[in-house]
């Protein structure tokens, strides 16, 4: 039965795939407010909201070298001194040292002009690098020489392995002839860099994601540092920014080969982004930089409470008031408890709470009422289901013997009728939850609960593209859930089905 | 007597069905002719500016931005005959917020100083509408699929029925919620697109129920052993026994559909003329006002009616219950 209920699920997968696609591609078509800008390479809203990017498939990604190419492009097809020669300087100082082991080695094949300005432009690199000889980058006669002359020399330092050796001594030690050797290696450091970022768990692990944060914060410009006084929350937050940050800014820093250049096809995406931001950074944040997850499973919670008290109760209520009807079948008490259980569904939890506010209900305690209300509204349909079942039980011979015999009519509906009407109406749980949820939006604002409900209410007149996507997960699952959950209680009340499911499974094995 | 025959007999003995169509035709004639209810334009004016019949109808645009005086000035010479509650849905009435009812307004007007009548005939129309045209778009999807799904069988069965499983678990608040955020339009149609997406499934469930039940019966047997085309055994078989468990569920359907239409316009991404935002401004401005009580008698009485009529089609179409009566006890 476990083994069962753990195949089934497995259907969450599929589920949460295919909602989120589906989910993904509608949400993409709320209309941005954020203008497409010109200058796509950095700090834009644009970039940080993954705008530049396809919504599922990225048949040409972009790395640090096509971007080098452009750049190189750019400052070869620009004359000096116009705009877009300088944004093209601000770009390629913006890449860093991750471009030089991409540019450095194909200078030569430029034409000599041409070499010669992208040498120059690579001089405030050299300042930021703290090079020794830095002058000379500003040179017209040495500078391509001096950039030729340093490829020789220091091009080994590129190497992933002596980086990698560089930055997990420099974390731990801090020593400052490290700090030297990944000032040189600039951004090419940057992804070793970002992946030594532990998010501290005690105030002595802040020293080295302090060190860390320092060298990032130099090289990329951006100014988001961890005082020396900082709290373990406060580096957390540190952390989780700066890993956002990259998860924006990552391709632009290595280049993708072999599979990654196969995973960006996917990756490098609108979907793949935010996929990457859910499972990594809880979902993200919100307009207003809540996270998201959290919020959700707060706000969850509320509702699911009162949504299972309230299904708990109306299943409660439901079981004898349909075997009431049943039993007098078109009598008095049919027609009464018909009208009382109709009543409440055909108004809607709104208009009884509005009544209920007109005549002056004491709402203090409005997550009781709020169980009640879901409960009332809910009660019509396993009413009706238990009567419907129950009805051409009652006519069956054995039910007529048993009564024929002179057995107790309460005994009869006890034993013969409700044991065999229970199953399909308890099952038809999980097909109620649904309007069920719909109800607790309704009630949640009646009464003022801050629920998913209000939440949902806010994200929609916001657009809020965030929400509604965590929201959409959240149904997904619960979705899954509550099927498993009806299947395996029909076939724990059903002794013929778990034969059946046994047998299924092993045909299967 | 056929099986139809005494469907026919049973439903025209039923008392359900008398109040049930009853209900039903105070609430849907209105809205289908709510232009000869309450509109700001005349229903049919002659006069030197020309003829005109509908102008609501056929010119909605013409009457915009022009009060009540104005439009009056407009047919001043004419011979016009207006409807009986001279303001729309929406229009500014001269009688103010929460006017007491008067021969103008027969049921006042509400915190916005809209006529309470008209909110009510035009909410009737969005909610009716609204649910008949989700409904059926929700038959002919689920239909072809349950069918595809029954017929197909196999492989295609199983990826068929799993995302209506699916489907029918899945909060259906949560897609009208997503698809408004996207259209925040004030055009239903992505209302009725939300709404068919998530009621698709029951359709399509209960056909492929049947259309696999149909299958294994003796009688499709012997009628593919004379030779039957598939098509002619889906039409004269197939079809027939699955119309029960539809109709029945889509006159259930009515009713949880106008509930939902309500909840989501009363969460405020619905439509703006909408029983639901009647009673949102009801919760809003206390005390509540008989625009809300009337928004929510109207509500009960239509999900009531649609329950009734369903029920008693129900017990009509089951020959077991409808023939079984009064046997247990008594």
């Amino acid at each position: 039965m476990l083994r069962y209920a753990f195949r089934r699920m497995l259907w969450v997968f599929p589920s949460v795939l295919g909602v989120s696609l589906i989910s993904f591609y509608l949400l993409s078509l709320i209309p941005s407010s954020i203008a497409e800008s010109s200058d796509a390479n950095a700090g834009s809203e644009y970039r940080e909201r993954f705008l530049d990017l396809p919504l599922f498939f990225n048949v040409a990604p972009r790395d640090v070298r096509t971007r080098t190419a452009r750049v190189v492009d750019d400052l070869v097809a620009a004359e000096d001194g116009s705009p877009m020669a300088l944004r093209a300087r601000r770009e390629l100082l913006r890449l860093g040292g991750a471009v030089l082991p991409v540019l450095l080695p194909r200078l030569d094949a430029l034409k000599p002009e041409d070499r010669l300005r992208v040498a120059l432009a690579l001089a405030p690199m050299a300042d930021r690098m703290g090079l020794p000889a830095a002058g000379k980058t500003r040179d017209r006669e040495q500078a391509v020489l001096f950039w030729n002359r340093f490829w020789e020399t220091r091009g080994v330092e590129f190497r992933e392995a002596s980086t990698r050796s560089a930055v997990r001594r420099f974390a731990r030690y801090g020593t400052d002839a490290r700090a030297e050797q990944l000032r040189v290696l600039d951004t090419y450091a940057l992804p070793l860099l970002i992946g030594s970022l532990e998010e501290p768990s005690d105030p002595g692990m802040i020293a080295p994601v302090r060190r860390v944060v320092g060298v990032i914060a130099d090289v990329t410009g951006r100014h988001d540092t961890v005082s020396p006084r900082a709290t373990v929350e406060e580096v957390t937050d540190c952390v989780q920014r700066w890993r956002r940050w990259w998860l924006v800014y990552e391709a632009d820093f290595q280049p993708s080969v072999g599979a990654d250049r196969v995973a960006a096809f996917a990756l490098q995406t609108q979907y793949g982004k935010w996929v990457f931001e859910t499972v990594v950074l809880r979902m993200g944040k919100d307009d207003s930089g809540v996270v998201v997850l959290d919020q959700l499973l707060r706000r969850a919670r509320v509702t699911l409470t009162m949504l299972l008290l309230g299904l708990a109760l109306a299943y409660l209520l439901a079981v004898p008031l349909g075997s009431l009807a049943a039993a007098y079948r078109g009598q008095g008490v049919d027609r009464m408890v018909a009208a009382a259980v109709l009543i409440p569904y055909a108004a809607s939890p709104a208009v009884i709470a509005l009544v209920a506010v007109r005549f002056g209900a004491p709402f203090d305690f409005p997550m009781a009422w709020a169980v009640v209300l879901v409960a009332l509204v809910l009660l019509a349909d396993p009413v009706r289901h238990q009567r419907a079942e129950l009805l051409p039980i009652l006519t069956e011979d054995y039910v007529r013997a048993a009564i024929a015999r002179g057995a107790n009519p309460f005994r009869v509906l006890l034993v013969h009728g409700l044991r065999n009407a229970m199953l399909p109406v308890a099952t038809r749980a999980a097909l109620e939850l649904p309007v069920a949820v719909t109800a607790c939006f309704v009630i949640e604002k009646v009464l003022g609960i801050r629920g998913l409900g209000e939440a949902t209410l806010d994200a929609v007149s916001r657009a809020d593209a965030s929400w509604l996507m965590a929201l959409a997960l959240a149904g997904a699952v619960f979705a899954v859930m509550t099927l498993v959950v009806s299947d395996v209680a029909y076939a724990l009340l059903d002794p013929r089905l778990r034969s059946a499911i046994t047998s299924v499974r092993r045909r299967r094995a | 007597m056929s099986h139809w025959g005494w469907v026919k007999r049973r439903l025209h003995r039923s008392f359900r069905v008398r109040v049930g169509l009853l209900v039903m035709a105070l609430i849907v004639l209105p809205a289908i002719f709510a232009e000869l209810v309450a509109a700001d334009a005349p229903v049919f004016a002659s006069g030197a500016s020309g003829v005109v019949v509908f102008p609501a109808v056929v010119a909605p645009d013409r009457y915009d931005g022009l009060d009540r005086q104005q439009i009056a000035a407009l047919h001043a010479d004419d011979f016009a005959i207006w409807p009986l509650v001279r303001s729309g849905p929406l229009s500014p009435s001269d009688a103010g917020r929460n006017a007491p009812s008067t021969w103008d307004h027969p049921l006042g007007t509400d915190h916005h100083g809209h006529d309470v009548l008209a909110r009510i005939v035009y909410g009737a129309r969005t909610a009716i509408g609204l649910a008949l045209m989700a409904l059926l778009l929700a038959l002919v999807f689920g239909g072809t699929l349950g069918i595809l799904a029954g017929y197909l069988g196999g492989f295609w069965d199983e990826v068929l029925s799993r995302p209506v499983e699916f489907v029918q678990a899945f909060p259906s608040i949560i897609v009208v919620a997503a698809v408004r955020a996207v259209f925040p339009d004030s055009s239903l149609w992505s209302l009725v697109l939300a709404v068919a997406a998530v009621r698709w499934a029951e359709v399509a469930r209960l056909v492929r129920a049947e259309v696999v039940r149909c299958g294994a019966s003796d009688y499709v047997l012997a009628a593919r052993a004379l030779g039957c085309t598939n098509l002619r055994i889906l039409r004269r078989h197939i079809v027939p026994s699955a119309v029960r468990p539809v109709v029945v569920s889509s006159m259930f359907g009515l009713g949880s559909v106008v509930l939902l239409e309500v909840a989501v316009s009363f969460l405020g991404f619905g439509s703006e003329v909408s029983w639901g935002t009647m009673l949102a401004d009801g919760l809003k401005f206390e005390p509540a006002g008989t625009a809300a009580m009337c928004a929510g008698a109207m509500l009960a009485m239509t999900v009531f009616a649609a329950y009734l009529l369903a029920d008693a089609v129900n017990d009509a179409l089951d020959a077991r219950v409808a023939t079984a009566a009064h046997r247990f006890g008594h």
